[in-house]
């Protein structure tokens, strides 16, 4: 039954080849900016190496200290301070970790070699022991700096491959001493490079909190979890955390933004109390059904009105089949999987184009530097797949549906006579 | 001729109701995209109030360690002469080829993300607290950003115990916010509203200034910073270098000037065009490059509607046509009714989409859903706009819809009379 239908499709789309593709393009067209925004999204939400614990951690990367009494108030990242007295003592979740925001120090670090003059450029990462519990960073050589080095400040990094490789050229980098803003560090562990595509994770060198001035310690926090059912555990410690800096530090209060998930915590919602989140995470939310309404509708309406003329030009066919004794259901299922097979055909192409899009606009789309990898991994993954078919029905069924109907509803003496007043 | 088109469109008012549902979606749309544009466009080409051209901003950073370092032997921290280095960096600085002057600045140079507000009462009139924005700058930065100042002498004005200052107006030339503001040559002085009470004689003023492209005019005072303040890690030092020598200059500086600028424990860790920094921290990438991507979308999508609900139709139509044809019509004349077809579609639909999108702009609807709206108020921006906004739409939407029909229209006009009759 399917396999007439099927070659029934594929002789219309040869039949009438500048209309099938123009059908085909606007398909691909539709599901390539909506398969673009998806693939955007699943870069930065799915949990891979070397952020592989994304889907059970919640973020914190602001705070408002607000001073009751006179109505003034200081906001911004994470002070070094707040994570260490209110944080860092959580008891609920797995690791509590710090790190300094990726959009800080980008790349400001300057980096020697001692007695050398060539001075490079790094992205230097400021963090904790934790860090590299919820991390999954491969080391090619050494270890992560330890518990006992962090709590006494010492001067201890880890270096990416490629900065290893640039400061002492080929040499064996590892327990070798070089400068990070003129301060001597040694080099206890070197790993493989990671794409910016990870905030968290990316970096050229990590050093620890302890070794660095007060001032340059800001961080955003990673709270990992046992498992996600415990984030609603975690959020409300937090907020017991809150009410105790307000008993020690009257008038002030402390607000922690969130502790969001992953995937609020990528979209990048601003807020100063907890209501301004809710409600700016309701906006995005409309905003992204509007948004995916209108790359939705219009195709539809497009197609539409094309399904509409084709069927237009088949009424005399769709009459004879009824006189012959097809059923309604018949004659609209018949439409809707012919329609679908030019979906799916526009479907696999719009994936492609999608891929293609997202590699050629990754600075914009992921916010990354324009010769950056990015990981195959995150590319092509089940709920990818399963979106682009479920918008090939969704997209089927809108711009088919009417037209496939109105034929089934047709009278016989009507459509024989091609008369569809 | 419009009557006979009516006509038509009424007689296949069944397909054409997709075209017209399809064009006021996108000329929805369209229009707020277009709205957007024009407001960008025109915040951009708005004078900043500073001359960035050929400035750059440099970075000092502080050693970290030096401070803990030195209190190992004396149990004291030594001591650093900050003003005698700052002394000795303007020096160093001024002497390199092609740089034109230095200053130094706090809370001042432009398109910098963080700023100062402070409360000020203006004049004797102490029941309004006025909010301004504070900029601290040195002489030099009048010369570096090409200020001009109604103010007879610069030189000299950080004078101790003067308190001397320039002030800024808003848009409108007035002096104050927006619920509270005075003329600008009325102000003589102004008042701390905190609790120190310091009182500041206005000297002059400069043209009206906005911290990045699409921020509104805010009313400044510029203080003077003096030399007490100078700490080369917490001061933005800005330069102008000379026009000729602005190429590849960040690179030269910072490395012929890495050891020149190594400064007790301060050293150089960037220097950046303003103008190239500005075009990456103050641009709404994310804003017009979504926008790009809509408009491209829907100009597409309106293409292959057009392009194929038409040539079904000049299909469907063939006898009509070579009826037309045999009776005498012209090839041009047949290409014509179909063009004027297309538009007549398209002037429908505009008329509906202007009325639904000046009523959407007046509610919060926008807002609710975040998308990027023009701020009016802020760029100066009336009701001409409306005007703008639906000729460009209407313009843009008739020019693809009239490329694409331009296809089957030929088909149409090629189709011969004779043939299409026989059909019959």
């Amino acid at each position: 039954m399917y396999k007439v239908y099927f070659k029934q499709a594929l002789l219309m789309l040869k039949q009438n080849k500048f209309i099938s593709m123009i059908a085909i393009m606007g398909t691909a067209l539709a599901i390539m900016m909506i398969m673009t925004i998806i693939v955007t999204d699943e870069i930065k939400e799915i949990s891979t190496t070397p952020e592989i614990n994304r889907n059970r951690t919640l973020y914190v990367d602001y705070q408002v200290k607000r001073d009751t009494a006179r109505n003034s108030w200081q906001s911004g990242s994470i002070s070094y301070e707040t994570l260490k007295e209110y944080l860092y003592p959580l008891k609920t979740p797995l690791y509590v970790s710090g790190v300094n925001p990726s959009w800080s120090n980008i790349p400001n670090t300057l980096i020697t070699r001692e007695g050398s003059s060539e001075i490079i450029n790094a992205h230097m990462r400021i963090t904790d022991v934790a860090y590299w519990k919820i991390m999954s960073f491969s080391f090619t050589q050494g270890r992560p700096f330890s518990d006992g080095e962090f709590q006494s400040g010492i001067s201890a990094a880890v270096v990416s491959e490629t900065l290893a490789q640039q400061i002492f050229k080929g040499e064996n980098a590892l327990g070798e001493t070089f400068l990070v803003n003129f301060k001597p560090y040694r080099i206890v562990g070197i790993v493989e490079d990671v794409s910016p595509v990870f905030k968290q994770a990316y970096g050229d060198l990590w050093i620890p909190h302890t070794t660095q001035p007060v001032e340059n310690r800001f961080t955003e926090v990673m709270l990992m979890a046992e498992s996600p059912e415990d984030f609603p555990a975690i959020i409300e410690e937090v907020r017991r955390m809150e009410k105790k800096f307000e008993t020690e530090h009257s008038p002030w209060i402390l607000y922690l933004k969130g502790p969001v998930n992953n995937k609020i915590f990528q979209k990048g919602i601003y807020g100063n109390n907890a209501e301004e989140i809710t409600s700016a995470i309701a906006v995005q939310k409309r905003k992204m059904i509007f948004i995916l309404l209108i790359l939705l509708l219009i195709p539809a309406i497009n197609l539409s009105g094309l399904s509409l003329s084709r069927i237009k030009k088949r009424t005399e066919e769709i009459g004879i089949r009824k006189a012959f004794g097809a059923k309604k259901y018949t004659i609209l299922i018949q439409v809707l999987f012919e329609n679908l097979i030019t979906s799916v055909i526009g479907g696999v192409i719009g994936l492609a184009l999608s891929y293609v899009v997202v590699f050629r606009m990754r600075d914009w789309l992921l916010d990354v530097p324009a010769d950056s990898t990015i990981p195959v991994s995150t590319l092509i993954s089940f709920p990818v797949l399963l979106a682009v078919f479920a918008v090939c029905l969704i997209i089927n069924l809108l711009s088919a549906g009417i037209p496939a109907y109105r034929a089934s509803r047709m009278k016989i003496i009507n459509s024989l006579n091609q008369n569809d007043k | 001729m419009i009557r006979h088109i009516f006509k038509i469109i009424w007689n296949e008012r069944k397909t054409n109701a997709w075209i017209v549902l399809e064009y006021i979606l996108v000329f929805c749309v369209l229009w707020f995209c277009v709205d957007y544009l024009y407001y960008m466009g025109k915040c951009y080409w708005e004078p900043v109030g500073f001359d960035t051209k050929n400035t750059y901003v440099l970075e000092m950073q502080k050693k970290p360690d030096t401070s803990f370092n030195n209190t190992e032997g004396n149990g004291e921290t030594e001591v650093v002469d900050k003003q005698a280095l700052a002394q000795t960096f303007l020096n160093r600085v001024k002497n390199y080829p092609g740089v034109e002057n230095v200053c130094f600045s706090k809370w001042a140079a432009p398109f910098e993300r963080s700023s100062y507000m402070s409360g000020y009462y203006i004049d004797e009139d102490t029941t309004h607290n006025v909010t301004f924005r504070l900029r601290w700058v040195s002489e030099n930065f009048f010369d570096v950003f090409r200020i001009n100042t109604t103010a007879k002498e610069i030189s000299g004005w950080d004078a101790p115990g003067t308190n001397q200052i320039l002030i800024t107006p808003n848009r409108e030339g007035l002096f104050g916010n927006e619920e509270y503001s005075v003329p600008l040559e009325d102000v003589k002085k102004l008042t701390s509203s905190t609790s120190d009470r310091k009182e500041h004689t206005v000297i002059g003023s400069a043209e009206k200034m906005k911290d990045g492209y699409f921020n509104s005019y805010f009313c400044n005072i510029l203080l003077p910073l003096v030399r007490e303040e100078y700490d080369l890690r917490e001061m933005q030092i800005c330069l102008r270098v000379s026009p000729g020598a602005d190429k590849d200059f960040e690179e030269r500086f910072t490395k012929e000037m890495r050891e020149q600028l190594m400064l007790g424990p301060y050293f150089m860790s960037s220097l950046k065009s303003i103008d190239k920094n500005a075009r990456i921290t103050n641009w709404p990438t994310d804003d017009l490059n979504g926008i790009y991507a809509i408009t491209a979308f829907l100009i597409l999508n309106i293409f292959l509607g057009i392009i194929g609900t038409f040539w079904y139709r000049t299909q469907a139509r063939r006898s009509e046509v070579g009826l037309r044809l045999a009776l005498g019509s012209t090839r041009w004349g047949v290409k014509k009714l179909i063009f004027g077809e297309t538009l007549l579609l398209l002037f429908i639909a505009s008329i509906v989409g202007v009325n639904i999108c000046i009523n959407i702009g007046h509610t919060e609807l926008l807002e609710l859903l975040d998308i990027p709206i023009a701020n009016r108020m802020d760029a100066g921006i009336g009701n001409e706009q409306e005007f703008i906004n639906y000729a460009l739409a209407f313009g843009l939407l008739a020019v693809i819809s009239l490329i694409a029909v331009w296809y089957p229209a030929r088909q149409a006009a090629k189709i011969p009379p004779a043939e299409a009759l026989r059909d019959e």
